[in-house]
């Protein structure tokens, strides 16, 4: 282990340039950012876990209803046919785009469900201040998988539809829209309320 | 407040995932293991400079039948109309829905042109750079500011896919008679793929290291 005195207490290296910058006090709410390449280092935000906490509860719950619930509503002709979530994966793949059909699934449901499981297998025990086994891994894989959730992207999809389709068939947005581009806005939220150094600190004190 | 020295510099990795910085024994240690979050640490991303360079030259090939091939063919009752992604964005401008069209564009045509040709700007740059073609803090920081847009724009260009996601329900329900899968819709999925990965090969640092190899 190279855990002993370490002379590195203090010191952030900037993640995009490399430069070695000090971490020092800041007001409360502000950044700190690399003095070379201006990315952002270090934030102060006591309440940071708190809100990130929060925010994945709530998401949980709208990924629920956006999952079980129907998206969208079209009708024509006098009949109706809704679509969830799913739907819109096996009806690719039976039509022949199961590379397509496996990209929609793993980006709109199976990543952001696993980022937000993750988090809160990780984050509401830090609340209470213990640390469940494998936290660590599991808040690893929380960060590496965080870009490839595309809720966010999935929202700006349904507009489009809805605008484009309304002279072809009647599509209305139905229950699981709602919860979807809700959850879509608090993942934004979560992932700039986390604060990953001050999580990863509280995760080494409570080995 | 800050040092004038680099991580590598001062002989430390810095972990990519929990940012702790750890001190390196000898310099070219080649595998070690995080000790906080147990990440492999390295000093920078693995032969960066031609995974990315591979997987642009592999985008940029993609990105051919992307555009040329039909997304999908809508069939309007014995009516195939193939659609490309761009006689898609023409159709909504057509109908005076000229807001989603550009929409459409930007995320689907612009986004992964615009990456595909910001990653080989970096490329070459770093390149020249290394070849003794030094440029200012400046410049420096524009393009480490360019990777980060290039980071953060990439996932949008996922739209077209969630686009055709919902459009297969009108198949089901009778409004289009059927919709046949293309190579184009593949190739794009493709392009979206390989152009993440691309972005997240690419390592920023490179920008600057030529800096302290006088």
């Amino acid at each position: 282990m190279n855990t002993a005195v370490d002379p590195a207490v203090g010191l952030i290296a900037c993640p995009d340039c490399d430069l070695l910058n000090r971490e020092h006090a800041i007001p409360e709410g502000d950044r700190g950012c690399c003095v070379r390449c201006g990315a952002v280092l270090f934030s102060n935000d006591p309440r940071a876990l708190d809100r990130a906490l929060s925010l994945t509860i709530a998401t949980a719950f709208l990924l629920f209803v956006a999952n079980a619930f129907p998206i969208m509503i079209f009708s024509y002709a006098g009949r109706s046919q809704s679509n969830t979530l799913l739907d819109g994966v096996f009806w690719l793949a039976e039509g022949g785009l199961e590379l397509v059909a496996l990209l929609v699934f793993l980006t709109s449901i199976i990543f952001p469900i696993l980022r937000t499981g993750g988090l809160l297998y990780v984050l509401l025990p830090l609340r209470a201040g213990v640390s469940l086994p494998g936290a660590r891994s599991v808040f690893r894989s929380v960060s590496a998988i965080e870009k490839w959730g595309m809720l966010d992207v999935y929202a700006l999809a349904i507009l489009v539809t809805v605008v484009k389709l309304a002279d072809l068939a009647n599509a209305t947005i139905s229950t699981g829209c709602f919860a979807l581009v809700a959850a879509a806005v608090l993942m934004i939220a979560t992932g700039s309320a986390i604060d990953r150094r001050d999580i990863w600190r509280r995760l080494v004190v409570l080995r | 407040m800050s040092t004038s020295q680099t991580a590598r510099r001062a002989g430390y990795r810095a972990c990519e995932v929990c940012e702790l910085l750890v001190a390196v024994p000898e310099p070219d240690l080649p595998r070690m293991e995080c000790p906080r979050c147990r990440a492999t640490l390295r000093l920078r991303r693995p032969n960066a400079f031609s995974r990315t360079a591979a997987l642009v030259i592999a985008g940029f090939i993609l990105y051919v039948p992307a555009n040329l091939y039909p997304v999908m063919t809508i069939e309007l009752v014995g009516r195939p109309d193939p659609n490309t992604i761009f006689t898609g964005v023409q159709e909504l401008f057509q109908s005076g829905m000229w807001e989603i069209g550009l929409l459409v564009f930007s995320a689907s045509i612009l986004v992964p042109l615009l990456k595909l040709v910001g990653l080989s700007y970096l490329l070459i740059s770093v390149y020249r750079a290394r070849r003794g073609d030094r440029p200012g803090r400046k410049l420096r920081r524009d393009r480490t500011r360019l990777f980060r847009a290039i980071e953060f724009v990439g996932r949008w260009s996922m739209l077209d896919m969630f686009l055709l996601s919902m459009l297969v329900a009108l198949v089901r329900f009778g409004a289009i008679a059927s919709i046949e899968p293309g190579i184009g819709a593949t190739s794009f999925a493709l392009v979206v793929v390989i152009t993440m990965f691309a972005a997240v090969s690419f390592d920023p640092r490179l920008i600057w290291d030529d800096l302290e190899e006088v």
